[in-house]
């Protein structure tokens, strides 16, 4: 099943509602996703070019967002060669500590129970599409 | 495969350090402007919504305006009082000065959704805003400017641990340095002689930098909400509570000149 239309929607989306309606850091998580899903270097280049327009419309230091995206999936890639990271509980830990580390660099809520809430529900889907063999 | 991502990382890693440092320069100063004003009116009618989702009861909106004249009306009267002070010692006299505003609507926020400590708002460098320039909402300070793009910039909010301005209580014109902790609004640096009490406003003391951008003087930061004295030590703080909500504000004021 191939998400990465769906995902490319949600990063369109997330975008103009990051900081106007959320304080969440769904592009950055949803940039990530694409990237382990995938790990290509469209992926990267996608993930480099939206963070960087966040960056534009949040009138942060350009360059800083996208830079912190790429230098996680660095760490990612050198995970990857000891460790097996499509396993789907290594996903959800590494999304949720990353996405932590980014919200609390670039000034999104600092309410950790929001993060738990999110990436318990997430875990839940995560399960479920697992279980039924539809993400990989 | 893994090589070439790596190498990829690489060679974008290094293209974010140059547009870092490059930032100021036209060729991004000009796509960020393109792109900021592609996405303004999307995001303004986003921001918009997501306040009129929520609407608070009549009654509490009513309480809230009330409270906003009645610290407007305790100002003039403190400004009165002052002017015939003045007359009586025939030194100088206070006047209402006008200020040169230009009006910018809210357009997205930093931190928390109920308790935000940065604001965005749709003017920038090409409408004449910089660095350090106040911004208000009626007879209060809503903060100051902090980075400025072309189009955009960014609102430090009191609360901010970035936010530091000069104070003064509005009753005894007590002294002291009002700064940001993150969650809530803090007036340190007070001389423990004088009495600081609960419920007194503190006002902008007024503060001008190299450029001419500053705060002007007499505009409401707060409340104060609870005093901490020790005699044994040169100074007391307090706790100030803001009499606006940031978190809904849709239009604000910068002060373009002092």
């Amino acid at each position: 099943m191939n998400i990465r239309p769906i995902l490319y929607i949600l990063m369109f989306v997330s975008l103009l509602i990051d900081s106007t309606l959320i304080s969440f850091p769904l592009l950055f998580i949803l940039c990530l996703l694409n990237y382990i899903l995938y790990s290509d270097i469209k992926s990267l280049v996608t993930g480099f070019f939206v963070l960087t327009l966040l960056d534009i419309l949040r009138v942060s230091q350009i360059g800083l967002m996208p830079a912190f995206f790429l230098v996680t999936c660095l760490l990612l890639n050198l995970y990857k060669k000891n460790f097996e990271i499509k396993d789907f509980k290594m996903v959800i830990f590494f999304l949720f500590v990353a996405s932590i580390s980014f919200a609390a660099i670039f000034n999104y809520s600092p309410n950790i129970f929001i993060y738990i809430l999110v990436y318990g529900v997430a875990s839940l889907v995560f399960v479920y599409f697992y279980k039924k063999h539809s993400l990989w | 495969m893994q090589k070439k991502t790596t190498i990829v990382i690489g060679v974008l890693i290094f293209f974010c350090i140059v547009i870092f440092f490059a930032r100021s320069t036209p060729p991004i100063l000009f796509t960020s402007g393109v792109f900021q004003n592609l996405f303004s009116i999307p995001k303004s009618f986003i921001y918009d919504f997501r306040g009129n989702g929520s609407q608070e009861s009549g009654q509490i909106k009513k309480l809230i305006e009330e409270n906003k004249n009645l610290s407007k009306k305790l100002l003039e009267f403190e400004r009165i009082k002052k002017d015939n002070d003045a007359f009586r010692s025939q030194f100088e006299t206070e006047q209402a000065k006008q200020y040169k505003l230009l009006p910018a609507k809210v357009i997205g926020f930093g931190g928390s959704f109920s308790n935000p400590t940065t604001l965005v708002i749709d003017k920038g460098t090409s409408d004449g805003v910089k660095k350090d320039m106040a911004v208000i909402s009626d007879n209060n300070l809503v903060g100051k400017i902090g980075e400025v793009s072309q189009n955009y910039s960014q609102l430090i909010l009191p609360v901010s641990k970035k936010f530091m301005t000069l104070g003064k209580t509005s009753e005894g014109q007590l002294l002291g340095v009002v700064s940001g902790t993150g969650d809530f609004i803090f007036f340190d640096r007070v001389e423990t002689t004088k009495t600081l009490t609960n419920g007194e406003t503190v006002l902008t003391k007024g503060e001008v930098n190299s450029s001419g951008a500053g705060v002007p003087p007499d505009f409401v930061i707060g409340k104060i909400s609870s005093v901490n004295k020790n005699e044994s030590l040169p100074f007391q703080n307090a706790k100030i509570e803001s009499i606006i909500q940031f978190s809904r504000l849709y239009t604000v004021f910068v002060v373009l000149g002092l």
